[in-house]
């Protein structure tokens, strides 16, 4: 006999029936003779066959394959909806634009038109004038001037400005001549007195205001 | 033979017949529960567990590629499935060994075949004992040993399960052993 104890692994390789022959022999030779071996072995061996025993106890529980094949499918319910929605998102996008579309292309929709306008300062200032009631005077290449009623003042100053166009209010303040009943600029006087211009605003009444819209 | 029945049923399953399915759980729904139960302690959530596995199972039925045993690719699934959720739960191995009711807690039934009631009292005791040292093994020693004495797997199917070689699967089976020969020895069991 060695006088070398052997190992773990070769206890329990043994146990395992993993040895070669030769190895299976000396395990054998050795246990027979060394008692501390011997013990080594039936203490792994009894480790061993405590564990196996759990093998066999039995677990009560519920029918597992109707309970796990019913989760599943509401799994998959859930996973096949949660899939959908992207394409749900994409179709319900699809629509509002396509919905946007039209009714921007819609010649009564005011929103689109003002959209259009903003692109296009004279087109926005035709419609500012047009929309504040009143009329164009004059259009020349630098400039449009327009009448508008005074009460669309603010708001048209606002939406030039809004849209940056620069303007400015040509300031008129009107007298009715004597028994003529011709209309006189008063801030007008001299050589910048424009009967052509005062002529145009013959008839008129006081309430309009004529503005220069640089384009 | 029962690996041929097996992948009849899968093929079964693969063409359409999602409940053939149930026969596969039937058959190996004690050996998951086992394992499961034996890694986590807790008998709610090992049956969540178990349940979770035989889904990722017929989820992944299409990967099976029959290049090994049916049970095999099972026990991966279930032995990586474990890992995954003692990785997001860390009181995963911390909950005692037993089944919980409601608020009362009573201990796994054992239900030995054997007739002498000495043999079965020392059972029951060592029994108990041994399923508290489990619980405390480290979790590399409790899933090997859990595989290969517990539920018999062989060495090279247990290499195959956790995808490590033939050598660390023996030296991790003789390291779990020694452990916990060491630990039913302090005990007085050995």
């Amino acid at each position: 006999m060695t006088s070398k104890h052997l190992t773990t692994e070769q206890l329990s390789d043994f146990i395992d029936e993993i040895l070669s022959e030769e190895e299976k022999i000396f395990v054998l030779e050795h246990i027979k003779s060394c008692e501390i071996c011997r013990c080594e072995l039936y203490a792994l061996q009894r480790c061993i066959s405590l564990l196996s025993q759990l093998h066999n106890e039995c677990f009560e529980f519920p029918d597992l394959c109707e309970k796990t094949l019913s989760i599943r499918k509401a799994r998959h319910r859930r996973k096949m909806y949660i899939k959908s929605i992207p394409a749900i998102a994409a179709s319900m996008m699809i629509i509002a634009t396509a919905t946007a579309v039209k009714s921007g292309f819609d010649p009564q929709n005011r929103a689109y038109v003002q959209t259009l306008s903003a692109q296009n300062d004279v087109q926005s200032i035709i419609n500012a004038i047009r929309d504040s009631k009143g009329r164009i005077v004059n259009i020349t290449s630098n400039y449009i001037d327009g009448e508008i009623d005074h009460r669309y003042l603010e708001t048209i100053k606002s939406f030039m400005e809004s849209q940056k166009i620069k303007h400015e209010i040509i300031q008129m303040e009107y007298a009715i001549q004597g028994n003529s009943g011709r209309l006189t600029n008063t801030s007008l006087s001299g050589s910048n007195y424009n009967e052509k211009l005062v002529q145009l605003y013959r008839n008129k009444d006081r309430d309009k205001i004529m503005i220069r819209f640089f384009k | 033979m029962s690996t041929i029945n097996d992948i009849e049923i899968v093929n079964r399953v693969l063409e359409g017949d999602r409940d053939a399915f149930a026969e596969i759980i039937k058959k190996y729904q004690n050996m998951v529960f086992r394992y499961v139960y034996y890694q986590c302690g807790n008998y709610d959530e090992a049956m969540d567990i178990t349940q979770d596995i035989f889904i990722t199972v017929l989820e992944a039925l299409d990967s099976f590629r029959q290049e090994s045993k049916f049970s095999t690719w099972l026990y991966s699934i279930m032995v990586n499935h474990c890992k995954n959720y003692k990785k997001k739960n860390s009181r995963f191995s911390m909950v005692p060994l037993k089944i919980t009711r409601g608020e009362d807690e009573v201990d796994i039934q054992l239900h030995d075949t054997r007739e002498n009631p000495e043999a079965k009292i020392i059972t029951e005791d060592s029994l108990k004992i041994i399923k508290e040292e489990i619980e405390k093994l480290p979790d590399d020693f409790r899933e090997i040993l859990t595989l290969r004495d517990i539920e018999g797997l062989s060495y090279n199917e247990i290499s195959d399960i956790l995808g490590i070689n033939l050598s660390n699967v023996k030296v991790r089976i003789h390291r779990g052993r020694e452990y916990l020969k060491n630990r039913l020895h302090a005990r007085g069991l050995v």
